[in-house]
């Protein structure tokens, strides 16, 4: 029997496929679709992940490191969070042995743009920790900080995942946008 | 042939690009970073690139061990470096490559017996030095006999000219006479001129002390001087080295630089009190001239102010100045909030280039911190003249963040051309989290507008 070691860290928000070439080669959406295929998520977002993948780089390079995760499982639920809440999202991590193992992604129900930036947000919050980023660490510097007044324990905000999650956002928006402007020629 | 087709893209596109683009050349390639030190090298005219790489970026290349390739600036033309004489490549991992000043001379480590023209499997790595122009290649790391060395050899740094390469060695019969710390690496000078090697970690005496090991020597323009980091007492006993007042217990690695002309050891990594250095401090990179040495250190009381915190620190020594210099600080002159580590210097010593965790380094134009928020490496330059220290790894020219790590940063004599790996994609397409190389061409910091004097900097 295995001794495993876990601890989970939570982090907190405050505040169509494109078919393969005849070729084999595959666009970087088509790639990414594939990958998040790996992601459990559900149904009622998948769409939202088919527009991100095709849409945003910045996303699919988030999918694919969570892809390349060895033993890693990634859940995206759409939960109602508490109006006490400090946070918009959050993610809980689980390390087993050091690894991260399961990451589970809980974003509300609401506006496709803010859960597209919620999303790219919580995404990014486990690739910091797939980089090795000690948050406790860096608590008070390098834009990482407690939210909802428990310094101590309390969950833990990033600059780099809410510009990361707006980032998402805006390149979600822009093609909308490129879409719109091509409809109207 | 379609990561030989990709590189050659990227090249084309930004030679074609604006002068901005141009400025800011891409190749696409898959870099490893050895653990601890980095695998580019620049030329000191600025001209080639030496890196490592597993991609086949050359048709040659029929395996995916880590090569050796040359990237020529000038012409975009990447070659194949560590190859067999049948031009095919080596069975074997090469690492490390250092290049003479125009690019002529390369050096490097590899365990292919195809390179080295004996079987290395007993013995480990060795060191090969080869003529870029008339493809001959010569073992570095040979005995009296001309056979490889009897350990592992690596490591290795080259004078500008070519002719003096120094390495680290754990082989116990390269120079005649014994070797007394046994299998404990030690630094050695190959001279191209005789073939002949000599013992370089040695005291003013020229004694080998018994204990302690040296490692990642470093060789300025000429050859004269040699930086590398040592557990072995090689300075005379002192009240201010630990290990010379409490036994080995306290044994530290410590900085030496040695004089081959004067025949002179020194300490280089000096505290500000009389207690010695409490951290160690290793990897070493010298300037031109050998009167300027940087290293990483995780002793908190070697600069004046005391600024340093218990982490990797980047430390510049200076023949000309009393004391070392922090030259990882903060924008506002206290500690930085992470660790940096891997230094390089540009020819004059003037530009300390480095990675660092650390959000807190760099100056706006008014001299305001500015916040790395990506919580992982990046790389940093330092001036030494305004006491500015500038992001390098970044978008161009605005300098907007990277999501993503960067190590391993090399420059040239001027330190304008810069490499460094990253696990920044190069493109939209690039979904792999491997490291590529990047190549920037920098202007001047008073020329980039960011010549504002940050705090008291570290320039004395």
């Amino acid at each position: 029997m295995m001794l495993a070691w876990a601890s989970a860290l939570v982090l907190a928000a405050a505040g169509g496929s494109e078919p393969a070439s005849p070729g084999g080669w595959r666009s970087p959406a088509a790639r990414c679709e594939a990958m998040a295929g790996s992601l459990r998520v559900p149904p009622a977002l998948h769409g939202v992940v088919t527009e991100l993948c095709r849409r945003s780089p910045t996303f699919r390079r988030q999918v694919a490191r969570l892809a390349d995760a060895g033993g890693l499982t990634v859940t995206v639920r759409l939960v109602v969070l508490p109006s006490t809440s400090p946070c918009r999202a959050q993610t809980v991590i689980t390390r087993v042995d050091g690894q991260v193992r399961s990451a589970d992604v809980q974003v509300p129900a609401g506006h496709t743009r803010l859960v597209v930036e919620l999303i790219g947000h919580e995404f990014e919050h486990i690739v910091e920790q797939l980089d090795g980023v000690d948050l406790r660490r860096w608590v008070g510097h390098g834009g990482v900080r407690r939210v909802g007044g428990d310094q101590a324990a309390g969950p833990i905000e990033t600059e780099r995942a809410r510009q990361v999650g707006l980032l998402v956002a805006g390149e979600y928006t822009a093609s909308t946008m490129e879409i719109a402007a091509l409809g109207v020629r | 042939m379609a990561w030989l087709a990709l590189a050659a893209w990227a090249m084309w596109l930004h030679a074609t690009g604006t002068a901005c683009d141009a400025a800011h050349q891409v190749v696409r390639q898959r870099l490893t970073v050895s653990a601890g030190v980095p695998t580019v090298d620049v030329s000191a005219d600025g001209r080639v690139v030496a890196f490592v790489s597993l991609a086949r970026l050359a048709a040659a290349d029929d395996n995916t061990t880590e090569d050796i390739y040359l990237l020529d600036l000038t012409t975009g033309r990447i070659t194949l470096e560590s190859a067999t004489a049948a031009g095919r490549s080596a069975e074997g991992t090469s690492q490390h490559p250092r290049v003479s000043g125009d690019g002529r001379i390369l050096v490097f480590s590899t365990v292919a017996a195809s390179l080295v023209g004996a079987s290395v499997e007993a013995t480990g790595a060795q060191v090969l030095r080869r003529d870029r122009v008339s493809g001959a290649a010569v073992l570095v790391s040979h005995t009296p006999a001309g056979t490889p060395g009897n350990g592992w050899s690596g490591l290795p740094d080259i004078s500008e000219d070519g002719r003096f390469v120094v390495f680290e060695s754990r082989a116990t019969d390269l120079v005649a006479g014994g070797d007394a710390n046994g299998a404990g690496s030690d630094i050695y000078l190959f001279d191209a001129a005789d073939g002949a090697i000599h013992r370089v970690s040695v005291t003013t005496a020229g004694e080998q002390p018994a204990t302690g090991q040296s490692a990642s020597p470093a060789i300025s323009a000429s050859g004269r001087v040699v930086t590398f980091s040592s557990t072995a007492p090689l300075d005379p006993p002192s009240a201010d080295r630990p290990s010379d007042r409490a036994g080995p217990a306290a044994v530290r690695r410590d900085v030496f630089a040695r004089d081959l002309v004067q025949g002179r050891t020194r300490r280089i990594s000096t505290s500000r009190d009389r207690d010695g250095p409490n951290g160690d401090s290793y990897y070493p990179a010298i300037s031109r001239d050998g009167r300027r040495i940087a290293f990483v250190s995780t002793a908190t009381n070697l600069d004046d102010d005391a600024r340093a915190t218990r982490q990797e620190n980047i430390y510049l020594h200076d023949d000309g100045a009393p004391r070392l210099t922090l030259v990882s600080r903060s924008a506002s002159g206290g500690a930085a909030d992470g660790g940096s580590r891997h230094p390089a210097l540009s020819g004059d010593g003037r530009y300390v280039l480095f990675s660092s965790d650390a959000s807190n380094l760099q100056c706006t134009a008014r001299c305001g911190p500015s916040v790395d928020l990506n919580l992982v490496a990046d790389i940093y330059r330092a001036d030494t003249v305004t006491g500015t220290v500038d992001r390098i790894s970044g978008t161009p020219f605005e300098r907007g963040p990277w999501w993503n790590a960067s190590s391993g940063v090399a420059s040239d004599r001027s330190g304008h051309v810069v490499a460094f790996s990253s696990r920044e994609p190069i493109d939209d397409a690039d979904l792999d989290h491997d490291d590529d190389l990047f190549v920037e061409v920098l202007p001047d910091t008073a020329e980039a507008g960011a010549a504002a004097p940050c705090g008291s900097g570290p320039e004395r």
